[in-house]
């Protein structure tokens, strides 16, 4: 028993030297190095980082997010190491977590001039974020089950008996469906609004974890249509799934039509950031012209410079009705409604 | 018997050694407590407890708690009294499913039950069964307390086992001599020792299934804690997220003081040279009880390792594994160091106490349970507030806080089942030791140390295989470039091929598994060489 025993500590201790030589506090670029807090997938925005690294010569390090763990994810780390921020920049897949931070005092103003080519729907009048690259909601229908032409067209159709219990959203208190519930507030205004979240409950709408989840369920069949991202629906395509995805409400009889909401990915500058000369330079960097084109290869996100091509299969902003909204005040606006919709989400 | 001298010896090493415990959780914690107790916002959290999700939360945990004791209890009974052919074989089956960090298991049994897969399609074809129905049953609360039971019998199985090697054999002889009948033996003369030792294991496997996120993440069970990081993540309202872990915090002392009613004191032995090898009850039928353990078994490893197997390609594995390096390197070092050096104190903290359940045993036990109670991620938030600033900084780096972290939030395992094995060892050999003059330090070298040595070893295993999978602490500890495995796994987990998971995922299990396998092989060459 002993001998397992002197084995194992001698295996450990090994094992712990080796660890804690080649750990974060032992690497030889920490003093080069830039943090970068992504809540974007991570298998689209490490590519990215690996890019920034070998253009830049310094040492970028991403610390990322996923859906299953955005509820105990990167914002809050953010908010609990306000007094000793260990990150330089947030890169953020919607502009809600970023208006959160603004508010609570964790992101500092940069005015970078890769930004001002950006359209300025998309950036903060006090230089706290700045959108890049973005997404825009989406309904994702599998064909399958829904033959092409009769899908609906506008999020109030979702509440038509017609697709009763045949319709998904991810669960509005997180992400970006809590962002789009929000918009919708601010573009319908709050009574509309309400009304329509009354209505599909009523029509029995299924609230899921997440948008990957209203994905995997619209796939497989299991649901009909289901709202989401585009870089979700791009997935489910690339996977050579049974769907198509349809932007609502671009058009109405004659009534100025209330349009896709687009989600910008946002960047900021973590305020006391460990080096904010060297984050200056990656901020700059993640705004370049090549890094939109690349994101929008890898997960089908819709360049914001003018200019760049969005390349095959990628939706052009041109070419889709925006739904007009300030994103400050829709970020605002979600503070605000956050117990209506837990409210809404806990009744039967 | 014990010299004031001593006495006095004992407490103060008692308090020196829960000052480490005390300073990184109990503070930090009732900092935060009183912090969120007296914010303005209480009174509408209160209102905001969701009872149902609670109830359902404690059901899950009382589910898999009875049903891996149970399992474990029979299996580990097996194992440690009967004697049949091919039990050291099913007893590696059987242990191998705890080296499995439980998400793995949620990944592989969803992916297996998928709706269009290979399970799905099998009994669809054959039996004409809807194949949704087998994603939304695994998609349930019996779904994940059926998770939860694979991945956590073994600990009460290898529990059980081990306590049964302090069952004196000439109990179950003076049975059988008087004509009872196995399952007569088992019932009076075995299970009343084993009783306390399966009562604690049900306490361990109930706390870990609490403070399990993953598997309820991936099942999408709604359990409490995500009303918890509800407020933290939607509302932002860090209070409210603080004061809805009271009732996770009080469930956890109620459960310690009912432990004590229901698992009883160990029964003391009597000194016996045989103690260590137990004479075996021999079933002549054994195979219709091993068959369902094999297959059971079989299932626990199969069912990972085919299921990520069949999605493995060599490009995807050449990616993840330059992707694995520095997490595993990283795991390893936390949860070596967390699990060596909880181990170590905790042994000395058990030293420390007498072996009868008195007020500093319980005590200890209220404390350690606190602390492991609360969700990993409001512990961590209570070392973030308390030590992230100056002058703390300067010692208490970043790896530093995410090891005070799981020696803080696994310290109750090893405390509980050392003194589960301490007080089982025959209270003469101590008498003994003390009449003949014998010293604490005395004691605790001749008398103590030998006999804890095999479970110190089976429960810093344990230790390490929990230190190795949490996630709630670490994923708001980690420093930048210092992200542990199951960290890199659940960052990969959404929208990147699922070639990529089951790669990461078999990364994870090789990783896990690669040093106990190096140990056994260095085991059974050091052997044979004996024996050449």
């Amino acid at each position: 028993m002993r001998e397992v025993f002197g084995r194992g500590l001698v295996l450990a201790a090994l094992l712990c030297a080796a660890g804690c030589g080649s750990g974060p506090s032992g690497g030889a670029a920490q003093g080069k190095r830039v943090v970068v807090y992504t809540s974007v997938d991570r298998v689209f925005s490490e590519p990215v980082l690996q890019w920034a690294e070998q253009e830049l010569g310094v040492s970028v390090l991403g610390v990322y997010d996923t859906e299953e763990t955005k509820s105990t994810g990167l914002a809050n780390r953010l908010m609990a190491k306000k007094d000793n921020p260990d990150g330089d920049i947030f890169w953020s897949g919607d502009p809600g977590r970023t208006a959160l931070l603004k508010t609570k005092g964790i992101t500092a103003p940069y005015d970078s001039p890769a930004a001002a080519a950006i359209p300025s729907d998309f950036r903060d009048p006090e230089h706290h974020w700045v959108g890049f690259s973005a997404r825009a909601r989406v309904l994702l229908v599998n064909t399958d089950l829904v033959p092409a032409g009769s899908e609906p067209s506008s999020i109030w159709d979702l509440t038509k008996p017609a697709w009763k219990d045949k319709v998904s959203m991810a669960n509005p208190l997180f992400g970006t469906t809590s962002f789009h519930v929000a918009a919708l507030y601010e573009a319908l205004g709050p009574e509309p609004a309400r009304k329509w979240l009354a209505e599909a409950k009523a029509n029995g709408i299924h609230i899921v974890a997440s948008n990957g989840e209203v994905r995997r369920l619209v796939s497989s069949g299991q649901i009909a249509v289901g709202l989401t991202d585009t870089d979700d629906a791009s997935e489910a395509l690339k996977d050579g799934q049974p769907v198509r995805a349809v932007f609502l409400d671009q058009s109405t009889d004659g009534k100025e039509a209330l349009g896709t909401l687009i989600l910008p990915n946002t960047l900021s500058l973590i305020r006391g950031g460990p080096d904010p000369s060297r984050a200056r330079q990656v901020f700059d960097f993640l705004l370049s012209p090549e890094v939109q084109e690349m994101l929008a290869a890898s997960c089908a996100q819709a360049p914001l410079s003018p200019g760049v091509k969005p390349g095959p299969g990628v939706i052009s902003l041109e070419a889709i009705v925006p739904m007009r909204v300030d994103y400050a005040a829709t970020a605002n606006r979600l503070d605000s409604i956050m117990s209506e919709l837990k409210t809404w989400v806990d009744s039967p | 018997m014990t010299s004031p001298g001593a006495r006095w010896l004992r407490v103060a090493s008692w308090v020196l050694l829960l000052l480490p415990t005390l300073t990184i959780s109990i503070f930090p914690l009732l900092a935060l407590f009183g912090e969120a107790f007296t914010a303005p916002m209480v009174p509408g959290a209160a209102s905001d407890i969701a009872w149902g999700t609670l109830t359902l939360t404690l059901v899950m945990c009382l589910g898999a708690a009875v049903c891996a004791t149970a399992l474990g209890v029979f299996t580990g009974s097996l194992l440690g009294c009967a004697d049949w052919p091919g039990r050291r074989s099913l007893r590696l089956l059987l242990v191998l499913p705890v080296l499995i960090p439980p998400y793995l298991h949620a990944i592989a049994w969803t992916n297996l039950l998928r709706a269009h897969g290979p399970a799905a399609q099998f009994f669809f074809t054959t039996a004409g069964l809807d194949p949704a129905m087998l994603a939304e049953a695994i998609h349930t609360v019996p779904g994940a307390i059926f998770i939860f039971t694979l991945a956590y019998f073994p600990l009460t199985m290898l529990m059980t086992e081990k306590t049964m090697q302090l069952v004196p054999p000439t109990l179950s002889d003076v049975a059988r001599v008087y004509g009872a009948s196995t399952w007569q033996t088992w019932r009076w003369a075995i299970w009343p020792h084993i009783r306390p030792a399966a009562t604690t294991s049900a306490l361990i496997v109930f706390l870990l299934t609490g403070s399990e996120l993953g598997v309820p993440t991936i099942l999408k069970v709604r359990v409490f804690n995500f009303e918890v990081f509800t407020q933290l993540s939607a509302f932002n309202n860090f209070h409210s997220a603080v004061f809805l872990c009271t009732p996770l915090l009080l469930a956890g002392v109620a459960l310690v003081f009912g432990e004590y009613q229901i698992g009883g004191q160990p029964h003391w032995q009597t000194p016996d040279i045989d103690y260590l090898a137990p004479r075996r009850l021999t079933f002549r039928n054994s195979w219709p009880l091993a068959a369902p353990l094999f297959f059971f078994a079989t299932f626990g490893v199969i069912v990972p390792l085919s299921s990520f197997g069949s999605a493995f390609d060599h490009n995807s594995a050449g990616k993840m594994a330059v992707l694995a390096i520095r997490p595993i390197l990283n795991t390893y070092s936390y949860a070596l160091v967390a699990s060596l050096s909880c181990m170590t104190v905790s042994f000395l903290l058990v030293a420390s106490l007498p072996r009868a359940a008195g007020v500093r045993r319980r005590l200890t036990d209220i404390l350690l349970v606190a602390a492991f109670a609360v969700p990993g991620t409001i512990m961590a938030f209570a070392l973030l507030r308390q030590f992230d600033h100056a002058p703390y900084t300067q010692f208490l780096t970043p790896p530093v806080l995410v090891v005070a972290a799981l020696f803080a939030r696994f310290q109750i395992v090893p405390f509980r089942a050392l003194s589960q094995s301490l007080a089982q060892i025959p209270v003469e050999l101590f008498e003994t030791a003390v009449i003949e003059g014998a010293g604490p330090a005395q004691v605790f070298r001749h008398v103590m140390s030998p006999v804890l040595c095999g479970p110190a070893l089976l429960v810093t295993v344990v230790l390490f295989l929990l230190t190795f999978n949490e996630l709630g602490s670490t994923i708001l500890l980690y420093p930048p470039g210092g992200e542990t495995l199951p960290i890199a796994l659940y960052s990969i987990e959404a929208n990147s091929p699922r070639a990529y998971v089951a790669c990461l995922s078999l990364i994870t299990l090789v990783t896990l598994l690669a040093p106990f396998a190096l140990i056994s092989l260095a085991g059974a060459l050091t052997r044979n060489t004996w024996r050449g």
